[in-house]
């Protein structure tokens, strides 16, 4: 699977390029307090990244970012491997300069992108291959180049490239695709194993063509669907690569819950601690409160930042859609409690009339629910540094459902890890 | 010499002081375009700027009905309490629609099309919204308008005037924190600008704003013709505001014709248009106009082509960030301007924004302009203190 040689320049790699400390654990549940030591900068987790697709944060300064208190982003493979391209990263050596960031960057492998956003044609052993939507040519995407564009981008941490057939169910033909094997389960798990083994062999190609290795740490992603028995087979693998974070993937696509929290908790119990563990594409409030318990310690998604540019403000008890005209004569802020700028200046009246108008709107609704997410975080951190982490959760959902209609998937994921609601 | 009629001199409110001349902020419905009020603080003078919202952009959404409700006025309400504001009747951007004014009303047009709007109503929007200054209602046409059209231009705005001076008087009117300014009309007849010249200046106004000046309602020959001759027919000690001139040669011509105050759209329309101001950096440090600009260095090896060049030329121009040159400039937009962006941001990074339509390129060139538009407007007034005026106008090509 795996040559001795690549393996044991990941194991330097790790003290070179990461520096990984787990400053407290929670006495109940699985939850950490870590510290991520990075190139740029230390990461305090749990931690949550917004994504800065093309370079930005859609309207917001990096400045503005770094003041909201973020210690690492995300950036976009696809994105800025097309436009400005590596050749030009490499002249403004790398991402951080270009856009004028100190801190720490993530990037993706760019094959989430590429599915979700153009036509898959074909995936095989070399590469994913995708219909240009420039020209009338075929691109495709190898783990060489995925790993060629993140080197010249320069973030701290890159991801491997993985199979993207089973790592999501988005995009037309893939859907198509899957179709066709889901009335089938053992076809199913067989299409699973098939490219759970391919993601396999990318990652040691990802790990051959990585040219920087001792300032740029590459994580492996861990696939096999809501199969268990695969899961833990590419755990029992992946592990093998000694990468020095891991990442879980192929989640966050809107299967069950019961069957999210389940694959999330069998991955936290296997992996190993003293690396990070990365839950890829998750967002929403309830979701990373649970996961923490289970033993998360970094998340990415775009929610925060896209709802707000529709309008929607994210609070400790919900979501407020300040387009509607309840709101037009709500002279409150968004929450009392917060400190962010857009909470201290304006009222959702305001809000409410200008959100189909001035692009303004956007920014400012962008702080506040960043300021909301840094806070959720910094408070589970906190709480767990105190060993008051259960009852933070509980406090949490209480104020989140009052009525206490908890959804089931929640009970069972926090009783799971000794929390009962 | 400086010009017959340049005028130096101040504006104050409270414990502040804007300076003339000098220019308001383009204000729409509460917010400068693409700035949060974090952003607009890095503008040097942030505190003593004046917002210039114009009336159409807020008639609707607040409206009156929220903003009394509310109670505690616009600049509250918009997250600007410490600033000040003035509220034109007229919104000078896109087609002036003159035809739909009429003797009792003007028609102001929102996003869901025209609403019509007497000067009492007008009175009441002002009361709720307290503002500093607001300009009266006023019915304005463009240069080719008819005679008689012109002169019911005049006396429409003329009573339009009397009838919010009127509602200033009235018994618990609550507009005693706020001053008015006359709009003197007269389309491109030198006749009926003076005659709505001199009976505005015999009204109670804090200001004049001079209306139809823009070059899309006259031609630019009639209005350096026009501005000195109704300026003259106007009070020394009152301040005079005109709408729609932007472009810094055309602002030294205004001042020259005695004007005082300008807006702030052409910073803002050229950044919609992808357009960053250079102002000759070199050429202003060495005529000592500028107490803010940085060092720039003295590079004896520029060549014409170097790109860097182009903040050393010798004259005011403009720089098309969309330009593909950009795409590889990790330099500032300007070298040696001190505003966010150019002590933030690269040339390269600003175009690679441009070129993908996001919105923080709109954000970077906007406060870089509103950047330069401040020094601007500091060197203008530094040369006339310093008498360097002949100077200024060869570099801003006027």
């Amino acid at each position: 699977m795996t040559t001795s040689a690549s393996s044991s320049a990941c194991s330097s790699a790790i003290s070179r390029a990461l520096n990984f400390k787990i400053a407290a654990e929670c006495t109940t549940t699985k939850a950490r307090a870590c510290l991520i030591g990075l190139p740029k900068c230390t990461v305090e987790s749990p931690v949550f990244m917004p994504v800065g697709t093309k370079g930005t944060m859609k309207g917001l300064t990096s400045k503005q970012i770094e003041d909201i208190g973020f210690q690492i982003i995300l950036g976009n493979t696809y994105h800025l491997g097309t436009n400005p391209g590596p050749e030009l990263m490499e002249k403004a050596n790398g991402l951080h300069d270009f856009m004028n960031w100190k801190r720490s960057i993530l990037t993706d492998s760019g094959g989430y992108q590429m599915v979700s956003l153009l036509e898959l044609s074909e995936v095989t052993e070399e590469g994913v291959q995708f219909a240009s939507p420039y020209s009338d040519g075929i691109l495709l995407l190898t783990p060489e180049k995925s790993i060629e564009i993140q080197n010249a981008l320069g973030a701290d941490i890159i991801m491997q490239l993985d199979d993207v057939v089973s790592s999501t169910l988005v995009g037309p033909r893939v859907e198509e695709a899957m179709h066709r094997w889901q009335n089938n389960g053992f076809l199913s798990k067989v299409l699973m194993s098939v490219t759970q083994i391919r993601t396999l062999r990318w990652l040691d190609r990802c790990i051959g063509a990585h040219k920087n290795s001792h300032r740029q740490n590459l994580f492996c992603i861990v696939q096999g669907g809501l199969d268990m028995d695969l899961r833990r087979k590419c755990v029992e693998e992946i592990v093998k690569r000694d990468t020095p974070g891991i990442a879980i993937g192929g989640l966050s696509g809107g299967e069950d819950k019961q069957d999210f929290w389940k694959v999330v908790n069998l991955c936290t119990n296997l992996l190993p601690k003293n690396k990070p563990r990365y839950l890829m594409g998750v967002g929403y409030a309830v979701d990373l409160v649970v996961c923490s318990a289970l033993g998360v310690d970094m998340y990415d998604c775009v929610y925060p930042t896209r709802t707000a540019r529709f309008g929607t403000a994210l609070v400790p008890w919900g979501q407020l859609r300040l387009k509607q005209s309840q709101f037009s004569t709500d002279f409150n802020p968004i929450d009392k409690n917060c400190p962010c700028l857009t909470c201290k200046k304006y009222t959702r009246a305001y809000l409410n009339s200008i959100i189909k108008q001035e692009t303004v709107a956007c920014h400012l609704l962008s702080i506040h629910n960043l300021t909301y997410q840094i806070q959720l975080m910094q408070s589970i951190r906190k709480s767990i540094l105190e060993d008051r982490f259960p009852q933070f959760v509980k406090d949490f959902m209480k104020e989140m459902f009052p009525d206490g209609n908890y959804p089931e998937w929640a009970v069972d994921a926090l009783a799971s890890v000794k929390i009962h609601l | 010499m400086a010009g017959p009629c340049c005028r130096l001199g101040a504006l104050q409110f409270g414990t502040k002081v804007v300076e003339t001349p000098g220019f308001f902020i383009y204000n729409r419905s509460g917010v400068v375009p693409h700035i949060t009020p974090d952003l607009l603080e890095t503008l040097n003078n942030a505190p003593s700027i004046v917002m210039h919202t114009p009336l159409a952009s807020i008639l609707e959404e607040p409206g009156l009905e929220k903003l009394r409700k509310y109670g505690k006025g616009l600049a509250n309400f918009i997250g600007y309490k410490d600033n000040s504001f003035y509220i034109s009747a007229s919104d000078y951007q896109g087609e002036a629609m003159y035809q739909y004014n009429e003797n009792k009303s003007v028609s102001v047009w929102t996003k869901t099309g025209r609403t019509r709007v007497t000067p009492d109503e007008y009175s009441k929007f002002i009361e709720a919204c307290q503002p500093s200054w607001y300009q009266c209602l006023c019915d304005t046409v463009p240069a080719n308008a008819t005679t008689k059209r012109t002169r019911k231009s005049v006396d429409r705005t003329l009573e339009f005037l009397d009838q919010c001076l009127n509602y200033r008087q009235k018994q618990g009117n609550n507009l005693k924190a706020t001053e008015i300014w006359a709009a003197v009309e007269g389309g491109g007849l030198i006749d009926e600008r003076l005659r709505s010249a001199k009976e505005s200046a015999k009204r109670p106004v804090f200001g004049f704003t001079l209306e139809g000046f823009s070059s899309d309602q006259m031609n630019i020959e009639t209005i350096f013709e026009l501005l000195p001759l109704t300026t003259q027919s106007l009070p020394d000690e009152k301040p005079r505001l005109v709408h729609s001139i932007g472009s810094p040669a055309n602002i030294i011509k205004a001042i020259e014709s005695g004007i005082d105050l300008f807006d702030a759209y052409y910073p803002y329309n050229l950044t919609e248009n992808n357009l960053a101001m250079v102002l000759p950096r070199k050429a202003i440090k060495s005529l000592n106009l500028s107490h803010r600009l940085a060092e720039v260095e003295e590079d004896e090896n520029d060549s014409s082509d170097d790109l860097q060049s182009l903040d050393r030329s010798a004259t005011f121009s403009l720089m098309n960030l969309r330009e593909d040159k950009f795409k590889d400039d990790f330099t500032p937009m300007v070298r040696g301007c001190k505003c966010f962006s150019c002590t933030n941001h690269t040339r390269a990074y600003i175009h690679h924004l441009i070129i993908n339509k996001e919105m923080l390129g709109g954000v970077l060139l906007m406060l870089h302009n509103l950047s330069q538009y401040i020094e601007f407007f500091d060197c203008v007034r530094s040369s006339l203190k310093n008498n360097k005026w002949k100077e200024l106008r060869a570099l801003f090509k006027a």
